[in-house]
């Protein structure tokens, strides 16, 4: 799949060199208005844990724009941000899911996925009156709750590109290490079976 | 070395079987597996987490659009990227059908076929089972009934380890069971419930082949208990389920009596017209194209009821000109599968404070009640029903972002139950798998032309089993039930279920059916055939135990001919 990294995109300045580890920081540093306090020292664990899964990765973001890779890694760090867990910005989301479009996804599920990203960012767009990427964290996070009460009320038919992209972000963190060992339960080798024992037990909802 | 005392082809289900019992009593015994061989440590997938696999494990869409369009269409929860080499490819293996009437035949060619990936549901047939035939019309008498095969149940119960709960029941005979595993609290107020309201109903727990307290038989072949971590479509690599790659092959090969060949496709099966025997069977390497006859006293066709009348019908010679053992003309027809279609779920309230710990390879069974239990059916037989329940857990499709977004999935949510339907097809001789005219696959042998369809039995029975289920769970106190009495029925695939059964059928008749009450074939006695292929009938229940418990049978009853050489 060819880096679509290197496409036009008319929020960005065309003089400013957007890399893939610019960006990051870039997004890191808007996270801290909307991550709690806590999470400073998981900061620089995010990026150098980011950095080596990119590492492994054939190139930057393969199939997302720098515009789209902004958004998602926007909308991952909203939905599910670090809490006494890292959240979905900080396990890898966004690069999980550029990874499927890559590897895994037809053209015309791939097409289906960027006008999904399309209508979302012309939503939260309209939404916020300015352009939503260049809002602040606080300012993104009342427009994305807006459009989540939308979609999931007046606009359910019209906004299920947005759910689509949400439960792909929730899907991908939840099966994640961290999401599902960490913020939720999951044993590889329980054991034994117990049917009906008291929540407390676990503690959690099980990952899978 | 090409001479042996038995030839086994096909090494999963039954042909393991086959491979245990005559290698067990003595026969040099040589399997051949058209497939792969299977090494757990590097094959198996058991191991890997969530996070282990890009992708969600999810092949590429255009790889399977390429190569796996019926078995992803057909098993796509199982057929992923860390075990797609336990199917085929459908590009490299294809048949044909007629338009209008698609048919998934699912499969995998390897060392324990369909053994390694198959459901593990173990239910007995009950006494009716083997009596519908002649009761109603449909098909041909069995020529056994059911406490011919009740012994042999047990026999095999016993070697595989099956884990289910004593009830008691007439149409669901009990067996030799390990400790059944639990029934969670939602579904023991869906029994108490249910029952109360149907008194001619019951729920019980799975009768499932994993083993729950080991025999001392069982771990010396290498076997522990079950993990309870329901990545058995992954291979199990404490063999806690029952394959052939973890109990039947372990047991043949312990012998010193039994040989595996790999990638040996059979061409054809040779007949001596004089003594009215096979004489050998001629095998194509899937590799090198190869061409080698191995002969032998005895042959077991165990490659699936499909491919064993497709070997039979390439086997075509002066005496059997319409394919080997074929007089009755019933070698293809008859090929039935199970039908689902009927299901539903809903919420059990209560238990908030209850979750359970584990993910469980099975759930409930809610056994046939129809024309049992319960007369004046629109319908001939009747249908069972799997489910279980879970409690919903995280989910993106419901509003909210944030920190509070993530508390929320931290709780799980109601408890769910939910059953879906496994109902008799009736045989139908014009169900039926031919050699294709005109089409070869890319070693020189015809393709199946699967000629199959549901017909109005299976349609209305599936129509009452939705109203069935509706009732069940409302009367059972289920809330939010996800599909009524009148919810549209999209009919599992003929081939769906991977229960083909029926192609070379037992019977008393040797004009009616191809092979006697031992699975032996009417007209050529060293020549068996114990996989699905053999059954008159399907009954409701999930078929492989009773397959095992032919083929135990079968092969005793040939090595007592051997022994005293009549064969």
């Amino acid at each position: 799949m060819k880096n679509n990294s290197d496409q036009q995109d008319s929020n960005i300045p065309n003089n400013q060199e957007i890399s893939r580890r610019n960006v990051l920081l870039g997004i890191l540093a808007s996270v801290g208005a909307a991550s709690t306090a806590g999470c400073a020292r998981s900061l620089n664990t995010t990026i150098v844990d980011l950095e080596k899964s990119n590492a492994q990765h054939n190139s930057n973001y393969e199939f997302y724009t720098s515009k789209e890779f902004l958004l998602v890694s926007r909308l991952s760090d909203l939905i599910i941000p670090d809490t006494q867990t890292l959240g979905a910005l900080a396990v890898g989301v966004p690069r999980l899911m550029d990874q499927l479009h890559t590897d895994w996804a037809s053209i015309q599920t791939q097409t289906a996925h960027r006008d999904a990203l399309k209508l979302v960012n012309d939503e939260l767009d309209t939404i916020s009156g300015v352009p939503f990427l260049k809002q602040n964290s606080e300012a993104q996070l009342a427009t994305l709750s807006t459009l989540d009460n939308l979609a999931f009320s007046s606009d359910y038919q019209r906004l299920s590109a947005y759910r689509s992209i949400k439960e792909l972000i929730a899907r991908f963190y939840y099966l994640s290490e961290v999401g599902a060992s960490q913020e939720l339960r999951y044993e590889l080798v329980p054991g034994r079976w117990e049917a009906c024992i008291p929540f407390e037990k676990v503690g959690r909802s099980w990952a899978a | 070395m090409t001479h042996y005392d038995a030839i086994v082809i096909g090494s999963g289900m039954s042909g393991g079987w086959n491979a245990k019992e005559l290698a067990e009593k003595g026969l040099k015994v040589l399997v051949l597996e058209r497939g792969q061989k299977i090494e757990p440590a590097k094959d198996y997938a058991d191991f890997l987490n969530p996070w282990d696999t890009p992708n969600f494990d999810k092949i590429a869409e255009d790889e399977i659009k390429q190569h796996y369009a019926i078995q992803h269409r057909g098993v796509g929860y199982a057929v992923k990227e860390s075990t797609k080499h336990f199917w085929v490819k459908d590009s490299e293996h294809p048949y044909d059908t007629p338009k209008d009437k698609p048919y998934d035949w699912l499969r995998g060619h390897h060392t324990g076929g369909r053994s390694l990936t198959w459901g593990r549901q173990s239910y007995r047939l009950g006494p009716q089972d083997f009596e519908a035939n002649k009761l109603d019309g449909h098909g041909t008498d069995w020529p056994i009934r059911y406490d011919d095969l009740a012994p042999w149940y047990d026999y095999v119960e016993k070697f595989a380890g099956i884990s289910g709960s004593h009830e008691g029941l007439p149409q669901l005979p009990d067996g030799v069971f390990q400790p059944a595993f639990e029934l969670t609290c939602a579904e023991k107020v869906f029994k108490k419930n249910l029952e109360s309201a149907f008194a001619s109903r019951k729920v019980i727990p799975a009768r499932v082949a994993h083993l729950t307290a080991p025999t001392a038989e069982q771990m010396a072949l290498g076997r522990g208990p079950c993990q309870a971590r329901n990545h058995c479509n992954k291979g199990c690599s404490f063999g806690a389920y029952f394959s052939a790659n973890s109990a039947t092959l372990p047991a043949a090969m312990r012998t010193g009596n039994c040989t595996i060949v790999n990638n040996a496709i059979v061409h054809s099966l040779d007949y001596d017209a004089t003594t009215k025997r096979v004489t050998g069977v001629k095998v194509i390497d899937a590799k090198s194209k190869e061409v080698t006859t191995y002969t032998s006293r005895i042959v077991f066709l165990n490659a699936s009821a499909i491919a064993s009348a497709m070997i039979l019908l390439q086997s075509k010679s002066p005496t059997y000109p319409n394919g080997l053992a074929n007089k009755s003309d019933q070698v293809g027809r008859n090929l039935m599968d199970h039908v689902s279609a009927a299901s539903a779920n809903g919420v059990i309230s209560g238990f908030d404070d209850k979750y359970y710990y584990g993910r469980r390879p099975g759930g409930i069974y809610i056994p046939r009640y129809a024309n049992i239990t319960e007369d004046n059916k629109p319908y001939l037989r009747g249908f069972g029903f799997q489910g279980g329940s879970w409690r919903e857990s995280w989910t993106g499709n419901k509003a909210g972002i944030g920190a509070d977004f993530k508390e929320s999935n931290r709780k799980p949510g109601n408890w769910r139950i939910s059953i879906y339907s496994f109902g008799e097809i009736l045989p139908n001789p014009e169900n039926r798998v031919t050699l294709s005219k005109d089409k070869s696959d890319k070693w020189g042998l015809p393709q199946a032309y699967i000629d199959c369809e549901m017909g109005e039995n299976e349609k209305i029975m599936m129509r009452e089993a939705q109203k069935d289920a509706y009732s069940m769970l409302k009367e059972a106190g289920a809330t939010d039930i996800s599909r009524g009495p009148d919810a549209e029925l999209d009919l599992s695939l003929p081939g769906n279920r991977i229960h083909e059964m029926g192609t070379a059928r037992m019977g008393r008749d040797p004009k009616t059916s191809v092979l006697n009450k031992w699975c032996q074939a009417h007209d050529v006695p060293n020549l068996f055939i114990t996989d699905g292929a053999c059954m008159p009938s399907g009954g409701c229940q999930n078929p492989s135990l009773t397959y095992m418990a032919l083929s135990a049978r079968a092969a005793n009853h040939a090595v007592k001919l051997f022994k005293q050489g009549i064969i």
